[in-house]
């Protein structure tokens, strides 16, 4: 019966879930604030969200009951270190500017910024830093 | 307590599986023969002395049963296995969740910190303090509420007043812990010889 459905097909060809869409959103969006030096899976890689077999670092997007979901983003700070709470705000801002324009907002809850770690100037290559 | 759990269940886990596949292969080699032969079951179990030991466990329950020094090492024994097989099961089951400095929670979401990013903060904000010559830092996350605790241990020279210097240090802190409710216990130490004052 799924043959005749036009969109029935292998589950890998399917397209990235809202929350893979929204996770990789959010953390393109963390990487563009200023201040931002990368983002960090943390010591135990905990912080990884899963995209159709790759890992998204520094992300994650959880279910929540209202049918939103909660996204944290783990980053690194660039030295010397911005006001957090304004930092925090940046990243939220932009998260969600970022999930409106791909017509996700309504499906963005909470965001948890975490400050994983503080990268000194000389560190900063523009690459991102090792989890 | 869980992170000692998590590495014996690894370590564990590592060596039951070796030594498994070392069984296995073991006795798929001695199921080629048949019969009471060198390469056969009963041979596996002569070479690797089970008779011997059942032998001896047979002897060492009938010392338990008896009562006395040896039931009493044996029953401290089996509380010690008893024990190890909690600390494994807190290992294996016990969450991998971290632990963070919740620094700021609204409805628009949190704001919070690992200990190792508020503990560099805390020491470049230390180690501005005049009369400061190194610092360490930990920082301890309150279970449920916003904020945590900051140990900081100061250095200072031989010169320099103790009591100075901790309130020094604490105004300098002040910038963290008064914008994100972190407590500061400042321990002002005598450095070593050979540490340069700010």
């Amino acid at each position: 019966m799924d043959a005749a459905r036009p969109d029935a097909g292998p589950v890998l060809a399917a397209g990235p879930s809202s929350r893979a869409r929204l996770a990789r959103l959010a953390r393109q969006a963390a990487l563009a604030a200023p201040g931002v030096a990368g983002l960090s899976a943390g010591p135990g890689q905990l912080v990884v969200a899963a995209d159709r077999g790759e890992a998204l670092t520094g992300v994650t997007a959880e279910a929540r009951s209202d049918g939103r979901f909660d996204v944290r983003v783990a980053v690194v700070v660039c030295e010397p270190l911005p006001p957090l709470h304004d930092l925090a705000e940046r990243i939220r801002m932009r998260v969600g500017e970022t999930a409106a324009a791909h017509g996700l907002g309504e499906l963005l809850g909470p965001v948890e910024v975490s400050i994983a770690d503080v990268a000194a100037p000389a560190a900063l290559t523009g690459a991102e830093p090792a989890p | 307590m869980i992170l000692l759990g998590r590495i014996l269940a690894r370590l564990l886990t590592f060596l039951v599986l070796v030594a498994l596949a070392i069984a296995g292969a073991a006795v798929a080699v001695f199921s080629i023969g048949g019969g009471s032969g060198t390469f056969s079951l009963p041979g596996l179990a002569e070479l690797i002395g089970l008779p011997a030991l059942r032998d001896h466990v047979g002897d060492l329950l009938g010392d338990v049963e008896a009562g006395g020094g040896i039931a009493t090492i044996t029953a401290l024994c089996a509380l010690g296995a008893v024990l190890l097989g909690l600390l494994l099961l807190i290992g294996t089951f016990a969450p991998r969740r971290e632990r963070l400095v919740v620094l700021a929670q609204d409805e628009h979401g949190r704001l919070a910190a690992r200990g190792r990013a508020i503990g560099h903060v805390a020491a470049a904000l230390a180690q501005q303090t005049r009369g400061v010559t190194a610092t360490k830092v930990k920082v301890r996350p309150r279970r449920r509420a916003r904020g945590g605790k900051l140990r900081v241990k100061a250095s200072h020279p031989r010169t320099a007043d103790p009591a100075r210097v901790r309130t020094d240090t604490q105004s300098s802190l002040e910038p963290l812990t008064g914008a994100f409710g972190l407590s500061a216990r400042v321990e002002p130490e005598r450095g070593k010889a050979g540490k340069r004052v700010q």
